[in-house]
């Protein structure tokens, strides 16, 4: 490849060496590649607002991979130890199911993006052919990997400022008969776990309690609110969507606002 | 491992869904069938939304929790030799969500069979036939997706005959005019004019009031990893996706042939065109009184 065959001082050689810095970045990520990439998540969910360090195994420099986790944690930043452990810094507030993904040579669709915006006109074809074909041979030579490994954060946050007395519940000893999970569609979809949990309820209450899943816009045959539900969905609307509405008959005992996990819903039919 | 036979199987007879309806099925067509924005049609909702590169592991988390629309459904059907393939593949879309709207978990299916759990859930079997026979009055040559969800969003669809439990339906029709099986009644050609009366009353309590237009094969597997079956022609054929199989990158379908078989992501792409979800359904007043 003959790179000084570029016209000096013109804005075609600053896109020139950008690509060529490019590509010696991909050769440096290539260097980064272990054998197999694993994050070793933990096994037990952590605190809330803890710090998870997940190692990564078969990289050697984490500086030119890419880290990603879906839902956004409060931190999420690679390290490397004295020792020379690379791994993920996690943290987060919320609790939930966190999946964490580490992309090795994530720069070759950065290099693919750079090669693109390069103008046709600013540099010879000849030269942007030669450097798409080595971009090209790097990125087959250095495949993009993916590795993702999931953990959980478990426990509640306390609520801001003062904890309210918690109100005697007048009815105690109240046999649940219904738990139905209300939300709204083109906001939120239901979460599985939520859906698991409730099958479960009613299979082990041999179907006494009456479980069911719906938009607060449910109708029935005739186009009105169904009878059964019309204080569940108002207790749901009046709480917050979604929400999880227990009760024994006509009695509201209960409402979980926006539950996500097994435990949760579990845990309110107690 | 899948038997290579089962993988994107194309019936040599024909089952009901010819080129000239299938023709017709384009997205616009099928959300105008649904009566638009202010009916039933819907949008594919961003929040069902999952990176594919996550797709492994939302599956698996799918498999442990059961929560595949296979997962909501207790019976497959037998339509064999009859054109009634698009609403057989309707028939198992709305069986699923039905149950899905009620939390239970019973499949997936083994074809041909009751299951036990069935006898005590609140399960309901619909007729193909109470659709097909207003689809298609001659009864042979199929019928098209169009048509079928009109027909179902406009009124409804009726029990079948055969019931897991019995619950004393006002009305109700019979299943199929094909083989039918263990868990779908088969009878003998109903024309419309011939519905027992009032049968409408009945109908209206089983009718899809949301229908998710998917616009990718992408948009597909996310709706089948939230709960949602995707009904689909593809091959002369209408089908209902039920399970995304990760590792085999197939999705697996209850062929309406008691059989369960399995389409790869070639196929799958070759489908989008006229697939819909049926999201959510009328909900009864009282789950333990169906009976109009």
């Amino acid at each position: 490849m003959k790179l000084w065959h570029v016209r000096r001082g013109t804005a075609s050689q600053f896109m020139f060496m950008l690509v060529v810095g490019m590509l010696l970045m991909l050769a440096l990520a290539a260097a980064s590649l272990g054998a197999e990439v694993r994050i070793v998540a933990p096994v037990s969910p952590v605190q809330p607002n803890a710090i998870a360090v997940l190692p990564v195994e078969g990289l050697v420099d984490l500086s030119t991979a890419k880290v990603e986790c879906i839902p956004a944690p409060t931190l999420l930043f690679p390290i490397k130890t004295w020792d020379g452990m690379t791994a993920i810094f996690f943290q987060a507030a919320t609790p939930g199911k966190y999946s964490v993904t580490v992309s090795v040579n994530g720069w070759r669709r950065d290099l693919d993006a750079a090669i693109a915006r390069i103008p046709a006109q600013s540099v010879k074809t000849e030269v942007l052919a030669e450097l798409t074909k080595a971009a090209a041979a790097m990125a087959a030579a250095y495949p993009l990997v993916h590795e993702t490994a999931a953990l959980e954060v478990a426990g509640q946050l306390p609520p801001p400022g003062p904890v309210p007395d918690p109100k005697p519940d007048p009815k105690p000893n109240l046999k649940v008969t219904k738990a139905t999970y209300v939300f709204e569609k083109d906001q939120t979809s239901v979460p599985r776990a939520v859906t698991a949990a409730l099958n479960k309820i009613s299979a082990e209450s041999s179907g006494s309690i009456v479980v069911a899943q719906f938009d607060d816009d449910v109708t029935n045959g005739l186009g009105t609110v169904p009878a059964q539900y019309k204080i569940a969905i108002a207790k749901a609307r009046e709480e917050g969507l979604p929400a999880l509405v227990v009760q024994s008959g006509d009695v509201v005992t209960r409402v979980v606002k926006n539950p996500l996990t097994e435990a949760q819903v579990l845990e309110a039919l107690k | 491992m899948i038997d290579p036979k089962l993988i994107d199987f194309i019936h040599p007879e024909p089952t009901g869904y010819p080129d000239n309806l299938s023709a017709g099925d384009t997205r616009d067509i099928l959300w105008d069938a649904a009566g638009g924005k202010d009916g039933a049609a819907r949008e594919f909702p961003a929040n069902l939304w999952v990176e594919p590169r996550n797709w492994k592991e939302f599956a698996a988390e799918t498999d442990r929790l059961k929560t595949w629309p296979i997962n909501f459904l207790d019976r497959t059907t037998n339509q064999s030799p009859t054109h009634e393939c698009t609403t057989h593949a309707l028939r198992a879309i709305l069986e699923s969500a039905w149950n899905r709207q009620r939390n239970i978990i019973l499949g997936p299916p083994r074809p041909g069979q009751l299951l036990d759990i069935s006898k005590t859930s609140a399960s309901v079997w619909f007729s193909c036939l109470s659709i097909y026979a207003e689809a298609n009055p001659r009864q042979w040559g199929g019928a098209g997706t169009r048509q079928v969800i009109e027909i179902a969003f406009k009124r409804g669809i009726l029990p079948d005959l055969i019931q897991p439990v019995d619950r004393k339906f006002k009305h109700a029709l019979v299943g199929t005019c094909g083989e039918g099986n263990a868990t779908q009644s088969s009878g003998k050609w109903v024309p419309l004019s011939k519905f027992p009366d009032g049968w409408k009353d009945t109908a209206r309590l089983f009718r899809p009031v949301e229908i998710i237009f998917p616009e990718s094969w992408e948009q597909i597997v996310c709706l089948l990893m939230h709960g949602y079956g995707v009904g689909v022609g593809r091959k002369q054929h209408s089908i209902p996706y039920m399970r995304w199989l990760d590792d085999e990158q197939v999705i697996e379908y209850p062929d309406s042939y008691d059989i369960m078989r399995y389409d790869s992501v070639r196929m799958i792409k070759s489908a989008v065109g006229g697939a819909y979800a049926v999201a959510s359904m009328t909900v009864p007043d009282d789950w333990t009184v169906l009976a109009a």
